[in-house]
């Protein structure tokens, strides 16, 4: 060995690193194995993926925050939750009973109107609903009343034939 | 620990929180990894991963053991990641095809992606790719995953896997040299 490494040394000047055959072996099986696992040398060898530095240990901290750590805070807002969610429940079934009940009486109601002959909803509407003219006072005030009446005393009677004749298509209306 | 194990502390819930950090400690990585090649995006990729997470904690009772613990999670992840880019799509008003494009188009000027001009090429020729050959592509050329590995997670034959693989290769080097 002493005698090969002078001659190499004296001879052509060249040297190795230091114990370069030593590892040489192994380097040697790793370069083949990847020469064999890589398809062609056409494709690159990573992606150019990369990741922010130390990524890793905050996205552990992230998920602990999302799952065993976020357990463990909100214990005390859970029962608030049911108890949310129950009143929800409850209130849903009370709007969902009213409704129903509504629709029923209603539906009940319609069915009696149905059943209600044309003779007696014209006997009804002749002694219970006053004529329109009586209605309408109803919902007039004491000078409002004065205040038609006086408009009307102050317009010519000319006017007012001219405006009935001009505006009313049948005259004979008036007659009944 | 062995995952049988490792489920039965899940499934415990006196156990359960200290189990999920080692479920956490463990899959992190491989899963960033698996999402990050779909989604392409580190902000998203970190989403969909804690979403993933959230999901396997929330659901781990649900797990009946019918096939191994990290294969429900792959298919958690991708399942997620899948979610994820329609929902972005929607979002962008886009199909769920254009939303590739569109991702890798904006791959240039993202902070986390320090490829070069043949990187993002292959990118590209990736994104051409129907989705199995995607996913295997990805495991096998980026994650390093074995077929057998692979076979567990997919669901799939060693031998599909590896036709599949090569029916990628093939592709990308034809994108690859007319592009």
């Amino acid at each position: 060995m002493e005698f090969k490494d002078k001659i190499n040394k004296n001879q052509t000047g060249f040297i190795t690193p230091k114990a370069y055959f030593e590892g040489f072996e192994s380097r040697l099986f790793q370069k083949l194995s990847e020469q064999n696992t890589t398809p062609n040398s056409i494709l690159p060898e990573t992606s150019g993926l990369e990741i922010p530095e130390a990524y890793f240990n905050t996205v552990e901290k992230a998920i602990f925050e999302r799952t065993i750590n976020q357990k463990k805070t909100k214990v005390v807002s859970l029962w608030y939750y049911k108890i949310a969610k129950v009143a929800a429940i409850l209130l849903l079934i009370i709007t969902g009973y009213g409704i129903l009940q509504t629709t029923y009486k209603t539906n009940q109601q319609t069915d009696r109107f149905s059943t209600v002959s044309e003779e007696d909803l014209e006997i009804y509407i002749e002694n219970n609903i006053l004529p329109y003219s009586e209605m309408r006072n109803l919902f007039m005030e004491e000078g409002e009343f004065e205040i038609a009446d006086n408009a009307i005393n102050e317009l010519d009677n000319e006017v007012i034939l001219r405006y009935l004749d001009n505006e009313l298509d049948d005259l004979d209306l008036l007659d009944e | 620990m062995e995952e049988e194990e490792l489920v039965q502390l899940l499934q415990n819930p006196k156990r359960k929180d200290e189990a999920f950090g080692i479920l956490l400690k463990e899959y992190k990585v491989r899963l960033y990894w698996h999402i990050r090649n779909f989604v392409k995006v580190h902000e998203d990729a970190d989403d969909v991963l804690q979403n993933v997470f959230i999901k396997v904690y929330r659901n781990i009772h649900k797990f009946k053991g019918e096939s191994k613990l990290y294969s429900w999670m792959y298919r958690i992840a991708s399942n997620e990641s899948i979610t994820f880019l329609n929902k972005k799509a929607k979002k962008l008003n886009i199909s769920n095809e254009e939303i590739k494009d569109y991702i890798l188009d904006n791959l240039q000027s993202d902070v986390y992606f320090e490829g070069d001009e043949i990187q993002l090429k292959l990118q590209k020729a990736i994104a051409k790719l129907p989705e199995k050959q995607q996913l295997v592509f990805n495991m096998k050329y980026f994650q390093d995953l074995k077929y057998k590995e692979m076979s567990i997670i997919l669901e799939t034959s060693v031998g599909a896997l590896k036709s599949n693989y090569h029916h990628a290769v093939k592709k990308i080097e034809v994108y690859l040299k007319n592009n």
